[in-house]
C-alpha cells in the first residue's frame, strides 16, 4: 500500500475522530490560554505583594505566605514536565477515588479525562502567564503609577486601572506565544487519555496501520493552526499598534 | 492659618542627606518658587508634601492636620494637593478625556456625565479641547504638560505642585505651559513650582525658596531674594543665566 493511498483511506473512514480531535486541540489550547492568563494575572500580583512598613503582623505573615506559595508554585509547575504533571494529576485523583469519567456525563463529549485536561493545562499555562504578566508589568514605567496615584488613586485603583492594561498590552506578542506553544504542547495529554488530535490519529495508526500517513495528517493540521493563530496574532498586533488598548472605548467629542 | 506648613522637614536615601531641616509656610493663593542647583533636594520636597516620598522627621500641616501622622488618608490628602511631573505621566492606555476623568470618577465620586463636563471645561482652559479623542502618544510634549495640568485641574485641587514642568520641553512648548501656570496664578490657584524658568520665576512668584545641598538657604518675598541676594544664591543665578 502506497502512501497517498494510505492517506485517502484514512480521510474518509477515520475524519470524524480528527474532526474530535482538532476540536479538542482548540478547545484545550483556547480555554487553557484565557483561564491561565486570567489565573496568571493573580499570580503575578501575589508574586509582587510587596509588604509595607506600617503593615500589621498579620498581614505580614498572610503577604509572606501568599508570596512563597506563587513563587512556589511557579517553580515547581515551570520546573517539571507537563506530561509529568497530567500523570500524577491523574493518579492523584484516582489515589482519592476521582474518577473523571464519571463526572459530568454526558456534559464532557470528548470523554472525561478532557475536564482533567483542561485543568492540567490551565494550571500549567497559569505559571508561565505569571512570568509573562510579571514581565509586562515591569515594562510599565513607574511615572504611570506616580501619575495615578498622585492624583488620589489608591494603588489597587492605578494597578486595575492604569498598569496593568498597559502591562496586558506590553503582553500581547509574549500571551500569543503562550497559545501557538499550547497549540502544540496539549498533544501531551494523550498520556492520560484527553482526546485530542494527537490521540486521534494514534488512535486511527493502531487500527488502521497506516502510521506514516496518519501522523502526516495530524502534523499538517498543527501546522494549519499555528500558522493561522499566528496570522490572527499578527493582524490583532497591527490593530492595537500605537493607539487602542484594553479597556478603552473610543468617545467622539463635539467641539 | 496658612494653608501649608512645612516644618524641619528631614529627609535621606540611604544615608545620604538630601533634606536637611526645611520648613516654610504657604499662604492661600501664594505661590512659592523653589529654585537649586540639581540635586538640591527641590523635587523631594514636593515629593514629600504629595507623599510620594515619606520624610525622615518633620512635620507638613496641611489646613492644620499634619499629614504625615498616622491615620491619616493619603489618598484623600492626594486629591487635594496635586503634582504636575516632568514627565507629564499621562496615562498611556487612555484618551486625554479619559486621562481627565479617571481620578474625578474613583476618586471624588463624580458621576460620568459630571466629571466629562468638568474634563471639557478644563480641557478648553488650557485650548486643547480639539484633542480630547487624543491619545497622548500623539501629543507633543506642551500639549501632554497641558493635559496633565487640565488633568489636575478637575480635582479642584487646593494646591497645585508643579515639578520642573518644562525641563523636558523645547523653547516654543516651554512658553505655552508658562502662558497656562501664569493664567492660574491669576485665577488664585494655590502653587509650589520648582523650575529652572528664572525669568518666568521672577514673574509667577510671590515667594522664593533657595535650596542649596538640601538646606534653606533663602526663602523671601520674591523681590527681595532677587534684589539682595545671598552669595550662594548669586553664584546660582550667575551660573544659571550664563
Amino acid at each position: 500500500m502506497n502512501l497517498g493511498e494510505d492517506l485517502s483511506r484514512l480521510l474518509s473512514t477515520y475524519w470524524s475522530q480528527f474532526l474530535l480531535g482538532l476540536a479538542g486541540t482548540l478547545v484545550l489550547s483556547i480555554v487553557g490560554t484565557g483561564v491561565g492568563l486570567f489565573l496568571g494575572v493573580f499570580l503575578a500580583l501575589g508574586k509582587r505583594w510587596k509588604v509595607k512598613d506600617g503593615d500589621p503582623i498579620p498581614l505580614r505573615v498572610g503577604k509572606y505566605a501568599v508570596r512563597g506559595l506563587c513563587v512556589g508554585y511557579s517553580a515547581v509547575i515551570r520546573g517539571t514536565p507537563m506530561m509529568v504533571q497530567a500523570l500524577l494529576f491523574k493518579y492523584g485523583c484516582m489515589a482519592m477515588g476521582l474518577n473523571w469519567n464519571n463526572v459530568l456525563p454526558g456534559i464532557d463529549v470528548f470523554n472525561g479525562w478532557m475536564i482533567a485536561g483542561l485543568i492540567v493545562i490551565t494550571l500549567n499555562t497559569t505559571a508561565y502567564m505569571g512570568e509573562v504578566v510579571s514581565s509586562g508589568l515591569n515594562g510599565v514605567d513607574r511615572g504611570q503609577e506616580e501619575g495615578a496615584r498622585s492624583l488620589g488613586l489608591s494603588s489597587s485603583q492605578a494597578l486595575w486601572s492604569v498598569i496593568l492594561p498597559q502591562a496586558l498590552r506590553n503582553a500581547i506578542p509574549t500571551i500569543g506565544n503562550e497559545w501557538i506553544v499550547n497549540i502544540k504542547d496539549s498533544s501531551v495529554l494523550n498520556v492520560i487519555g484527553v482526546a485530542e488530535l494527537y490521540f486521534a490519529a494514534y488512535n486511527a495508526a493502531n487500527d488502521s496501520y497506516a502510521f506514516m500517513a496518519s501522523y502526516l495528517i495530524i502534523a499538517a493540521i498543527y501546522l494549519i493552526l499555528t500558522l493561522v493563530s499566528n496570522l490572527v496574532l499578527k493582524l490583532i498586533g497591527i490593530k492595537l499598534e500605537g493607539k487602542a488598548i484594553f479597556g478603552f472605548r473610543k468617545r467622539r467629542v463635539a467641539v | 492659618m496658612s494653608i501649608l506648613e512645612v516644618k524641619n522637614l528631614r529627609k535621606s536615601f540611604d544615608g545620604e542627606i538630601v533634606l536637611d531641616d526645611v520648613s516654610f509656610t504657604l499662604e492661600k493663593g501664594e505661590c512659592l518658587v523653589i529654585l537649586g542647583n540639581s540635586g538640591s533636594g527641590k523635587s523631594t520636597c514636593l515629593r514629600c508634601i504629595n507623599l510620594l516620598e515619606h520624610p525622615d522627621s518633620g512635620e507638613i500641616l496641611f489646613n492644620d492636620e499634619n499629614i504625615l501622622s498616622r491615620g491619616v488618608n493619603e489618598n484623600t490628602v492626594r486629591s487635594k494637593i496635586n503634582m504636575v511631573f516632568q514627565s507629564f505621566n499621562l496615562f498611556a492606555n487612555m484618551s486625554v478625556l479619559s486621562n481627565c476623568m479617571l481620578a474625578q470618577r474613583k476618586v471624588l465620586k463624580r458621576s460620568k456625565s459630571e466629571a466629562r463636563e468638568i474634563a471639557l471645561a478644563n480641557l478648553r482652559k488650557v485650548g486643547l479641547l480639539d484633542k480630547a479623542d487624543a491619545f497622548p502618544s500623539s501629543l507633543s510634549g506642551g500639549q501632554k504638560q497641558r493635559v496633565a495640568i487640565a488633568r489636575s485641574l478637575c480635582m479642584n485641587p487646593e494646591i497645585l505642585l508643579f515639578d520642573e514642568p518644562t525641563s523636558a520641553l523645547d523653547p516654543m512648548m516651554v512658553a505655552e505651559v508658562c502662558n497656562v501656570m501664569a493664567n492660574l496664578r491669576k485665577e488664585g490657584v494655590t502653587m509650589i513650582l520648582v523650575t529652572h524658568q528664572i525669568d518666568f520665576a521672577k514673574k509667577i512668584a510671590s515667594k522664593t525658596m533657595f535650596l542649596y545641598s538640601g538646606k534653606v538657604d533663602c526663602l523671601d518675598e520674591t523681590s527681595k531674594v532677587f534684589s539682595s541676594p545671598t552669595a550662594k544664591f548669586a553664584e546660582f543665578l550667575a551660573a544659571e543665566t550664563k
